[in-house]
């Protein structure tokens, strides 16, 4: 009895062996399927395995592409421009971005890579190198989880402290009223620390008998100096009380747009009691009984 | 007066000895502070205290595992805005090739840099960017950071000097993320979040290199010296020992003390925190090509700017140009030139000055204004070679050509200025003005009127502004802000002198806008000036039928119309369409056209500033002007402009001018 069990479990584990067999081979698409990296989808992306698998690659997993540039390369690691250090897997592919064959490149500093991303390890398995700036393909926020850190992130004060500026465009408009005696035809211009104070930086446009205005970008975040000018350091804006100017601060903040308006009170060059007679006719009711000669 | 004139002269001279020796100090000041020499060696310098309770000190690379991540230190407090100390004071760099892109105010280095810090913490890496306007640094790339207090090897180190932060990727068992704050390098603040951009690498390709260097001191905020430098000039990389690059918030060194020329090449070769010299090449139509120097000295209230003019031309220039904000309401200003007929640097053959002081005093609302306006037609000495001449002996250097005048004509007069104020509720405000004076010129007479030769003057004067503000005449309610806008101005003014007679001048003028699109404005201004000089009952003896009249600026006398007796008057009509589809485009187009008694005389040719010119008294008839502006690229603009005269004179037609402008 016990003899015929034995060999019915032979039989049976015989049967079950040709099953395996035939299920095998009836399905050899699918275990290739299974073994070729594709995209991670973003749920798998969101439990991603601990940091200290990087060292044992996982055979299930995905793969993600990141390109940036290289801060360093070396220790087993990639550094990349976001100050993030990368594993490297222990046979690390290094080809080339544009044609996936070899490269005669060598991964360094300022160099452009494609980072091939094991989401089973967190290492990269592949660095494509170039040295032109490569498109995105996964964004920061799905490969920053691989970033190797020997700290723990806390919070920096320096950085919440006062206003965040997002570096965006921000068209600002210069609006500004001059005296009523200036001159019909002077141009007015804008002089900035930005363009080295040249007394002719930006060609203001006249808006009516009273005002002139320009219209200049500037990343938000920028701090900017500037005076008004009608073409030299010798015709500059002063203030009310007759004291030349110190330059004006504007901080451009984050805005879709932005109109700042000043007054130009008198000009340095302006003599309250010259007549505007057109300064030519050598007539003796010119009240300064000799011209003075022009310097600039 | 031929002493006076000398002494005036010598002391001219002195001060401007005085004002060289002032900035040759401070040059050599600045020098022994921050420039050429290296830093001072790391033993001598003392680590900066740790702000927080921080870890134990890392001594060296050695030793990480002394770095405790769990053991996160206490967030110090953001640092004071302008930390000072010899480590963020200056530093230099040293690399294989130094690159500066002006365009983007951005040095790059590679190969074998090394970046000594004021306090001689050393970093040395593969690739280095700094930005000059944000004051940071990165170095990249088998970094090795040496300090008094550690030595650590690392992927990417940062600065932020204006924060007296640094950002630091060491390279141990594993990657980390460290700041330093205050250099403090013995005591990480281990991973603290760092700004996102810390470790970025400017993309510079396309931006055009300005020069090629070995090493660059730079003192941040205020300039740089690279040594040497290989400058861009166009078709080629020219070498040069060094070049200074300025680049100071300080708009103080922007002021200009030369002579206006047709073109201009400056080339800064020396200078400090507080000093700048500047080599200029420049070209204008008399004296063609020819060199220039101009040295500044600032502060954050005072500039003294000299300059000396066509230094290889007989005929030099000597500018000084002289601002002090003594207090916050109290200003003085002096603008002194030195015109010098001479071979080489030798006893020039003449010699004339010109000086204008101003000093200003802020008062609660209103000001007052004290000028003194001086002529000295000529410094030297009088000479002993003369001819006889009608009315006497005529005195000359070498040659008739440089006589002598030792005339002293001046001026001073004390204004006082109102500010504007609203005139009730009113859309209308008010300013108001007074002003007495003197005028003296000892030897040649200031005007002659009867037989009877005055040679000083008296007057006093009021005036007094009405303005309105910008009326909407026209308001467009459909939100396109089609708007009509109108502005008018009317000025009264009188004068009154010693001789005796007054002078009246009247202005007043309007403008309409109709604004038919954001992007199209259109303009038309009138305006009208009355002058008039009452003499009363020598009207005719002042301004006699038929009379000319001297300018001395051109020394020309000119024949006015023989109906003009003193009375005067301009009519201008304005048109303007501005047209600004873009911040890339712009376009105007003005039509200007004049009515004026005394006829205008049309332009003679004469020395004009940098060149010869057309100069006309009065304004032409009839003058079209067309300006159009592109911008090329960011920093690139290109300005057309000309201006049309309607057979005024017969002389000309067009003026053309074309300037193409570097905007930043």
């Amino acid at each position: 009895m016990i003899e015929r069990l034995r060999r019915a479990s032979y039989l049976l584990t015989a049967l079950l062996a040709l099953w395996l067999a035939n299920a095998g081979a009836a399905a050899p698409g699918q275990i290739a399927a299974a073994s070729i990296p594709t995209p991670a989808d973003s749920a798998v992306m969101q439990t991603p395995p601990p940091l200290s698998a990087t060292a044992t690659p996982s055979p299930s997993g995905r793969v993600v592409k990141y390109s940036g540039q290289i801060l360093d390369y070396g220790g087993g690691f990639v550094y990349f421009t976001t100050g993030d250090a990368f594993a490297l897997d222990a046979a690390v592919k290094i080809d080339d971005a544009a044609t996936g064959g070899p490269t005669k490149l060598t991964p360094q500093t300022r160099l452009y890579a494609r980072a091939s991303f094991d989401t089973g390890s967190g290492a990269v398995v592949e660095l494509a190198l170039s040295t032109k700036k490569l498109p995105d393909e996964a964004s920061y926020d799905d490969v920053k989880k691989f970033a190797v850190a020997l700290s723990t992130p806390f919070p920096n004060p320096d950085l919440v402290a006062g206003e965040g500026f997002n570096g965006k465009p921000v068209p600002v408009t210069f609006l500004v009223e001059v005296p009523a005696k200036t001159p019909f035809s002077d141009q007015i211009y804008l002089a900035t620390d930005a363009s080295g104070w040249s007394s002719t930086a930006v060609r203001m446009d006249r808006v009516d008998g009273l005002h002139y205005r320009v219209t200049r970008s500037f990343a938000s975040g920028t701090r900017l100096l500037y005076r008004y000018t009608r073409g030299s350091w010798q015709s500059a804006d002063v203030d009310q009380n007759g004291i030349a100017m110190k330059p004006r601060v504007l901080v451009v903040k984050n805005a879709d747009y932005r109109v700042v308006r000043d007054i130009v009170y008198n000009w340095q060059d302006e003599d309250p009691f010259a007549p505007d007679n057109g300064s030519t006719l050598p007539t003796p009711f010119n009240p300064v009984p000799f011209n003075i000669p022009p310097h600039h | 007066m031929t002493d006076g004139a000398t002494r005036c002269a010598r002391a001219y001279r002195r001060f401007i000895a005085f004002i060289f020796c002032c900035w040759i100090a401070n040059i050599a000041g600045a020098r022994s502070a921050n420039a050429d020499e290296p830093p001072a060696p790391l033993a001598s310098v003392a680590p900066a205290a740790a702000t927080t309770t921080s870890p134990a000190p890392i001594a060296s690379a050695t030793a990480p595992a002394a770095a405790n991540p769990a053991n996160v230190p206490a967030s110090p407090e953001p640092s004071p805005a302008a930390p000072t100390g010899r480590r963020l004071a200056a530093f230099r760099v040293d690399a294989k090739r130094i690159a500066f892109y002006s365009n983007r105010y951005v040095m790059e280095a590679d190969g074998n840099v090394v970046v000594t810090l004021g306090d001689g913490t050393r970093i040395t890496g593969k690739t280095f960017f700094y930005d000059l306007r944000l004051n940071r640094f990165v170095i990249a790339g088998g970094i090795r950071l040496r300090a008094a207090n550690a030595d650590l090897p690392g992927a990417a180190f940062a600065e932020y000097f204006d924060f007296d932060r640094a950002y630091f990727i060491p390279v141990l068992a594993r990657p980390d993320r460290w700041t330093f704050a205050s250099g403090d390098y013995a005591h990480p603040l281990f991973g603290r979040e760092q700004p996102g951009d810390t470790f970025f690498l400017p993309d510079l390709s396309g931006e055009r290199v300005f020069l090629y260097s070995k090493r660059a001191l730079v003192d941040p905020h205020q300039s740089v010296r690279f040594t040497p430098a290989s400058i861009n000039l166009g078709p080629a990389f020219v070498p040069f020992p060094s070049y200074f690059l300025t680049y100071s918030p300080n708009e103080y060194f922007a002021q200009n003390a030369l002579p206006g020329a047709f073109a201009d090449g400056p080339l800064d070769f020396a200078g400090g925190e507080h000093a700048l010299a500047t080599a200029h090449v420049r070209y204008d139509s008399v004296d063609k090509i020819f060199p220039a120097l101009e040295v500044h000295q600032v502060s954050d209230n005072h500039y003294i700017v000299v300059s000396a003019n066509t230094l290889t031309r007989p005929l030099k220039t000597y500018n000084l140009e002289a601002y002090d904000r003594i207090t916050p309401a109290l200003q003085f200003q002096a603008f002194v030139q030195e015109t010098a007929f001479g071979h080489g640097f030798s006893q020039p053959l003449s010699a004339t000055a010109f000086a204008s002081y101003r000093l200003t005093q802020a008062l609660p609302h209103s000001f007052l204004q004290l000028s003194d306006v001086q002529y000295y037609q000529s410094l030297l000495a009088r000479p002993s070679t003369f001819v006889i001449g009608p009315s006497g002996p005529v005195y000359y250097y070498e040659d008739p050509s440089h006589d002598f005048i030792p005339d002293h004509p001046n001026t001073v007069s004390l204004s006082w200025v109102g500010f504007r104020h609203p005139l009730g509720r009113l859309p209308l405000s008010f300013q108001l003005r007074s002003s007495f004076g003197a005028s003296d010129n000892a030897l040649t007479p200031l005007q002659s009127l009867g037989g009877v030769n005055y040679r000083k003057e008296y007057y006093k004067a009021v005036g007094a502004n009405l303005t309105t503000k910008t009326l909407t005449l026209l308001a467009d309610r459909s939100g396109r802000h089609r708007d009509l806008y109108l502005t008018g101005t009317l000025d009264k003014q009188r004068q009154w002198f010693s001789l005796p007679h007054h002078v009246d001048t009247t202005v007043a003028s309007a403008s309409l806008t109709k604004v038919f699109d954001p992007q199209v404005t259109l303009l038309a201004s009138y305006s009208n000036i009355n002058t008039g000089d009452f003499y009363g009952a020598q009207q005719s003896l002042a301004y006699p039928p038929a009379a000319s009249y001297y300018n001395y600026y051109t020394g020309q006398s000119l024949q006015l119309s023989p109906a003009f007796r003193g009375f005067g008057t301009t009519r201008s009509f304005n048109q303007s369409l501005v047209f600004t589809p873009s911040q890339a485009v712009a376009a105007l187009i003005t039509m200007r056209e004049d009515r004026d008694f005394p006829r205008p005389l049309p332009g003679t040719l004469q020395l004009v500033g940098d060149g010869l010119g057309f100069v006309n008294y009065g304004f032409s008839p009839y003058e079209l002007d067309l300006d159009a502006r592109f911008r090329f690229t960011r920093v690139l603009l290109i300005d057309v402009s000309r201006s049309y005269f309607f057979n005024f004179g017969g002389f000309e037609r067009w003026a053309p001018q074309f300037s193409v402008q570097i905007e930043k």
